[in-house]
């Protein structure tokens, strides 16, 4: 009897493990493997996509796929300017309010619904639309009446876009805007449509079948936690320029197998937005052939609470600034070839100080602890913060070093979880904490911006001038000559660095490795990737 | 045995009850929201979302709502992936958590009984030697290493299995391997140990002098006993390795429930937290109870309390 009850449970266990194997599934065949000639590009994300709807893409994964999926008036070019994709030709007014775009003749959804200048409207009606609970609608504030709208004090009717025609898109702006054609690049302003998610309701991007866009591929299968598979999408307007048939995301969280799945010819791109290559295998990485950089526009820094009784001198703020070895910091530790930053635009790479200037330090540190009254530099220790990252924990070790041998001051560094981080800077309980800020567009003053508002939640260092205010407001009122408008920003530039609530340490790159089958493949200034350009070999 | 079930499964929903309570307030009193992110959301866009999803009702609304959807085994959608539930999740993660686990367990207890009874055979000889060294290294050395090792050496080196990925049944062995090889060795100890006391028992004894077969000695007497231990130990193990390993998942690329269960966390994604935990516990609570029952199978001489 008890035999027979054990050689039951036995024989479960195969049972269910048998099952397991059937439904436990193993995501469809071979990555490689191309059938006739198909061509198949094959890369890979870390995690699953966090938004399918391109309304509420915040982030660089969802941004990937939308980019692929999703069509939108314009798009990101290498350099970072807006390139037409919809739109056949993009008109402003002098003084940049006013936009008309010019619709492309036989633009159709992947599904084969004809795309009208009604379809624009009513998708950036959608993201703005406080039902549809889109974290990134302030991306349409440039657009009259958009803010109101969102936050239930205006009508839809208000906002200032209008279909004039089927062809013709007139969008008024809040305030004159030169950049407004690459803020149209980006996702959230990307065309849905209306009859699909009307009749699907919140569904519509669950099923690859309703998950309808007018970009060049469109989702085949979405495996979750496994891989996303996208087919080219031959409803696509340039759909003859497209050489890509099937893009394959695989979705692997570690870095380093990613990498070594590289090295196996398993993946035909490593990079961002598509994972990055990892820091510990950089040194080897850059010895490839398979290795290339691409130049971007962000920053890395630290940002200083202005209202702390230390922090708040500027002598104080600029000795650690001049303190600090960038170039010994990208050499060994960073290791991408990022550029040393002395200002905080990317654009301008301009030199406010120069890097690693210990004597200059040294002075600097003096008058500020002269000011506060403070005998020794032993006697000064200032707290680092930075979210838990094996990358910021190096760099940050190797900045209260360069503190300690240049200046002899101690500085103390600590970690906190991202989420919690970003609450302990929002809320000022820090002296110095690690940032990043990556570009939205090609607009320099994107890097300024945040600094004009004292308690702006991006500000965060309480820093607050009213003479670098008026500059970016004067620089504001010459979007017509940009060259001009540029020397401005760099003129109120020179006053933040003045003043140092920031501390820049570089500028990014984003470092890739690429096989040798691929013949073309770009990443744009911004960070973007269009499989709809690259080709293979 | 009826009454004693009923009782364990009641102690067992008390025990959720308590966990949902504390993991509820936990994740609340935790700093951080769900839509933190490093460009500011504007307020007003934030407090549209914290609507959207219930966030700005008194905590007790909130906490009656949770348990309402947690009895209809409904744990809501994912605040990081807007577009997964919770349920969709443990689907998808669990198989494959599931069966990677069973793998590895088969591995573990099959290789782990076999070498731990060679060993106490050969009580103090290279065999035994050997096992004890191969084992304290299988307990000590962290998965995570054994993990990088046996990648280096099987997928980068020799090349005969996939580094990573979940593409088919190959891709499933090195990570088994890498899972089992901890609990293996310590299956592997335990039945050395408890073996050697029942080789040395009266009743052993007796069946070897009255001129039974060594082979019929082991397994009918010994290893018979010896075995509870292991089957003490293999319910939270089950319970453990089936439910995900966070540290081989990631490092397999393996699309598991681990991954889920701990990223959720990082990213204060409420009902993903939820749901993964009640998930967990529920599995850990049957797992544990599942192993009580199999005592009385296995060993006549325990009853449990309340059976006939």
């Amino acid at each position: 009897m008890k035999k027979r009850w054990l050689s039951l449970a036995l024989a479960g266990v195969v049972a269910v493990s048998a099952a397991l194997t059937g439904c436990g599934g193993f995501s469809g065949g071979d990555g490689g493997k191309k059938a006739d000639g198909e061509k198949v590009f094959r890369i890979s994300i870390s995690s699953d996509i966090p938004d399918l709807d391109p309304a509420l893409v915040s982030d660089n994964q969802s941004a990937l796929l939308a980019n692929q999926v999703f069509q939108s008036l314009t798009y990101v070019q290498k350099d970072g300017t807006a390139g037409l994709d919809a739109a056949e030709k993009v008109e402003h007014s002098d003084d940049f309010v006013t936009w008309t775009f010019t619709l492309k003749d036989g633009l159709k959804f992947s599904n084969g619904d004809e795309i009208k200048a009604e379809d624009y409207k009513y998708s950036w009606l959608r993201t703005l639309n406080p039902e549809t609970a889109s974290g990134q609608a302030n991306r349409l504030y440039f657009i009259k009446g958009a803010q109101a709208y969102n936050e239930g004090k205006g009508k839809a009717e208000e906002v200032g876009i209008e279909a004039k025609d089927d062809k013709t898109l007139v969008v008024t702006l809040e305030k004159g805007n030169a950049f407004f054609d690459e803020a149209v690049a980006y996702p959230v302003y990307s065309v849905v449509d209306k009859k699909v998610i009307e009749a699907n309701g919140k569904e519509w991007f669950n099923k690859p079948e309703t998950y309808i866009g007018s970009g060049a591929y469109k989702l085949e299968s979405y495996d979750l936690g496994k891989e996303i598979v996208l087919k080219k999408n031959d409803n696509y307007i340039n759909a003859k320029d497209v050489q890509i048939d099937t893009v394959k995301i695989a979705i692997i969280e570690d870095e380093n197998t990613v990498y070594e799945k590289f090295k196996a010819k398993d993946l035909d791109f490593v990079g961002s937005p598509a994972h990055s290559v990892p820091t510990d295998k950089m040194d080897e990485a850059k010895g490839l052939p398979e290795y290339k950089q691409f130049p971007n526009t962000q920053i890395y820094w630290y940002k200083v609470n202005t209202k702390d009784p230390i922090m708040g001198n500027v002598h104080m703020r600029k000795a650690l600034a001049l303190a600090i070895d960038r170039q010994n910091i990208i050499d060994n530790v960073a290791k991408g070839n990022q550029i040393p930053a002395t200002g905080i635009i990317p654009q301008f790479k301009s030199e406010y100080f120069k890097d690693n200037d210990v004597e200059e330090a040294k002075k600097e540190l003096e008058l500020g602890m002269k000011e506060l009254g403070i005998n020794k530099p032993e006697d000064v220790t200032v707290q680092v913060k930075y979210n838990t990252n094996e990358g910021h924990q190096k760099i940050a070790q190797a900045v209260q070093e360069n503190w300690k041998k240049n200046l002899g001051i101690n500085a103390e560094i600590s970690n906190e979880e991202w989420k919690v981080y970003l609450d302990t800077l929002k809320e000022g309980n820090y002296q110095i904490g690690r940032l990043g800020w990556v570009a939205d567009f090609t607009d320099p003053a994107d890097f300024l911006n945040m600094y004009m508002y004292e308690d702006g939640e991006d500000n965060m260092t309480y820093w607050h001038s009213d003479e670098f205010n008026a500059k970016i407001g004067e620089a504001n009122k010459h979007f017509d000559d940009l060259n001009k408008r540029d020397a401005l920003l760099k003129e109120a530039e020179a006053i933040i660095m003045a003043d140092m609530p920031a501390i820049p340490v570089y500028f990014g790159t984003v470092n890739t490795v690429i096989q040798d089958t691929v013949d073309q493949l770009n990443i744009t200034l911004l960070g973007n990737l269009y499989i709809k350009d690259v080709k293979l070999k | 045995m009826r009454r004693y079930i009923l009782k364990r499964v009641f102690a067992i929903l008390v025990t959720i009850f308590i966990i949902i309570t504390v993991t509820f307030f936990l994740m609340r009193i935790a700093p951080g929201s769900p839509f933190s992110q490093e460009k500011a959301i504007p307020e007003k866009i934030l407090q549209t979302l914290n609507e959207a999803y219930g966030l700005d009702n008194p905590w007790y609304i909130q906490f009656k709502d949770y348990l309402v959807d947690i009895l209809h085994f409904n744990f809501g959608t994912s605040m990081k992936h807007r577009y997964i539930t919770t349920n969709q999740m443990i689907g998808e993660g669990f198989p494959v958590s599931a069966l990677l686990g069973v793998e590895a367990i088969l591995l573990a207890v099959s290789i782990g009984l076999l070498v731990g009874t060679v060993a106490a055979l050969h009580h103090n000889k290279w065999q035994d030697y050997t096992m004890n060294v191969l084992a304290v290294l299988g307990i000590s050395v962290p998965s995570f290493i054994m993990a990088s090792i046996l990648q280096y050496l099987f997928a980068i080196k020799l090349n005969v299995f996939p580094i990573g990925g979940w593409q088919s049944f190959s891709y499933s062995l090195l990570p088994a391997i890498t899972l089992s090889l901890s609990p293996m060795a310590y299956i592997a100890k335990l039945t050395r140990s408890s073996m050697l006391e029942q080789m040395n028992s009266e009743h052993v004894k007796l069946a070897i002098a009255k001129g039974m077969p060594g082979k019929r000695v082991v397994f009918r007497h010994a290893l018979r006993n010896a075995v509870m231990p292991v089957v003490t130990y293999l319910g939270p193990l089950t319970a453990a390795i089936i439910t995900g390993s966070v540290i081989i998942e990631n490092i397999f690329g393996i699309p598991g429930l681990g991954k889920y269960f701990v990223t959720s966390i990082t990213n204060r994604d409420y009902p993903v937290i939820m749901g993964t935990t009640v998930f967990y516990s529920i599995i850990l609570l049957s797992a544990i109870l599942i192993v009580d029952i199999l005592y009385g199978f296995i060993d006549p001489r325990i009853k449990l309390k309340g059976g006939k």
